[in-house]
């Protein structure tokens, strides 16, 4: 039997061999995506709803190409079924859904249009490109997915990957300023702690702040990434000028997400 | 409720009494909840042992590597420890694209005497809210029994 990994940090403050949840990261699934169009083309898919025919000009455009190649509009640029199903949820969805991802200036985003049991998913980068510094501004990945799968295509997005969250029991208060801060990617002394959780927490490279919305509700929820290091929320403390740093499991987040959604009935239609 | 035995331990959980029951592989037991029209997934509870020389962290590993190398797209949500009943124990959850819907795993195990022990709770992400509350109602009846 191969003995693996262990987390020395997380060992010692539990007294007993734990192994190392790092390297799950890398292996976790990116969000896929059937279409992947450019704001133009979608601008034009959108244009086309209502047409039945579009001029010749605009389907020998590199957005009418784009369409077509991806098999949303036919030959003569018409809606194809698939893109039928793309603009219907897009324009007439019972329920809408977001997130976005923010590090060191930029930001990613995800939106999901519901209908009928199905879902228009749209990623516009996602957190672990954030991380990585990939970055395609003006590039979507679409797909259509049963309702229950955009779930998981979200949270694909979120990059949200297991970490040890064990507590030495020291409150770790630090100015709210200073999370964003850090966020930012603005260098911000580590505070003064005798956990070494939280010292590798707060000297993890990036923090990504991400936000899941339903737009029908207003209910969100919101947690601040340190990828493999973990995830924390922070608490305001007095008159919120300062703010504890609670760490909290993957599982929690995730039982949260799913609140988001069924706030509203369809959403597991 | 219904018993459901894994052979060399005499591992054993409680289920639902309307639950189907299937123990006919060897150390296997396998609880599928009714069958309801229209669900998208069948809820389903699996309890597995296994000899091992390994201590918890080891068969953590290796379960979460297989977990990974599943070929489904999992995705690991989290990795907790317990001590449910008191055992060095492992909760892990992931999710996998299933073809209906997203299915979510919350897989327990623990290593008890020689034994590595297996609970697995399967469900369609529309009922994980539904569906946790049972599985932690079935975990609080696991008991072991040393053969006689």
């Amino acid at each position: 039997m191969r003995e693996p990994r262990t987390d020395p940090a997380v060992s010692a403050q539990l007294g007993v061999p734990v192994e190392a949840l790092d390297g799950i990261a890398a292996l976790q699934p990116r969000p896929g995506g059937r279409w992947t169009l450019s704001h133009a083309a979608l601008e034009q898919l959108w244009g086309v709803r209502n047409r039945g025919l579009v001029t010749l000009a605009a389907r020998r455009s590199a957005a009418g190409t784009e369409l077509r190649e991806a098999g949303l509009t036919g030959r003569f640029g018409a809606l194809s079924d698939d893109g039928e199903r793309f603009v219907k949820l897009l324009d007439r969805p019972d329920a809408r859904f977001g997130a976005s991802a923010s590090l060191q200036g930029r930001s990613a985003h995800w939106s999901m249009w519901l209908g009928g049991g199905s879902a228009l998913v749209r990623a516009q980068g996602s957190v672990a490109d954030l991380v990585d510094g990939d970055a395609q501004p003006d590039v979507s990945r679409f797909d259509i997915l049963p309702a229950g799968r955009a779930v998981g295509h979200l949270m694909a997005w979120t990059a949200l990957t297991p970490a040890w969250v064990v507590s030495s029991g020291e409150a770790v208060v630090v100015p709210t300023a200073d999370v964003q801060r850090r966020v930012d990617g603005e260098p911000v002394p580590v505070p003064s702690t005798s956990d070494p959780l939280v010292h590798r927490l707060w000297t993890t490279p990036t923090w990504t702040r991400v936000r899941v919305w339903s737009e029908a509700t207003g209910r969100g929820t919101e947690w601040i990434s340190a990828g493999t290091d973990g995830v924390f929320r922070t608490v305001p403390i007095g008159d919120g000028s300062s703010c504890r740093i609670e760490g909290i499991p993957g599982g929690t987040v995730f039982r949260d997400v799913l609140a988001v959604f069924e706030a509203t009935p369809s959403a597991h239609g | 409720m219904t018993n459901g035995s894994g052979v060399a331990l005499h591992v054993s959980v409680r289920v639902p009494d309307d639950w189907s029951l299937d123990d006919s592989l060897p150390s296997t037991f396998v609880a599928t909840a009714p069958e309801v029209e229209g669900a998208l997934f069948r809820p389903t509870i699996v309890l597995t042992s296994a000899p091992t020389s390994g201590p918890v962290h080891v068969v953590s590993s290796e379960a979460i590597a297989s977990i990974l190398a599943s070929g489904l797209r999992t995705q690991l949500i989290s990795v907790t420890t317990e001590r449910l009943h008191g055992l060095p124990d492992r909760s892990i959850e992931y999710g996998y694209d299933g073809d209906r819907t997203w299915v979510c795993v919350r897989h327990w195990l623990a290593v008890v005497e020689d034994q590595q022990v297996h609970v697995t709770g399967s469900c369609a992400v529309e009922d994980f809210a539904d569906f946790g509350p049972l599985f932690r109602t079935v975990l609080s009846t696991f008991r072991t029994e040393l053969p006689s």
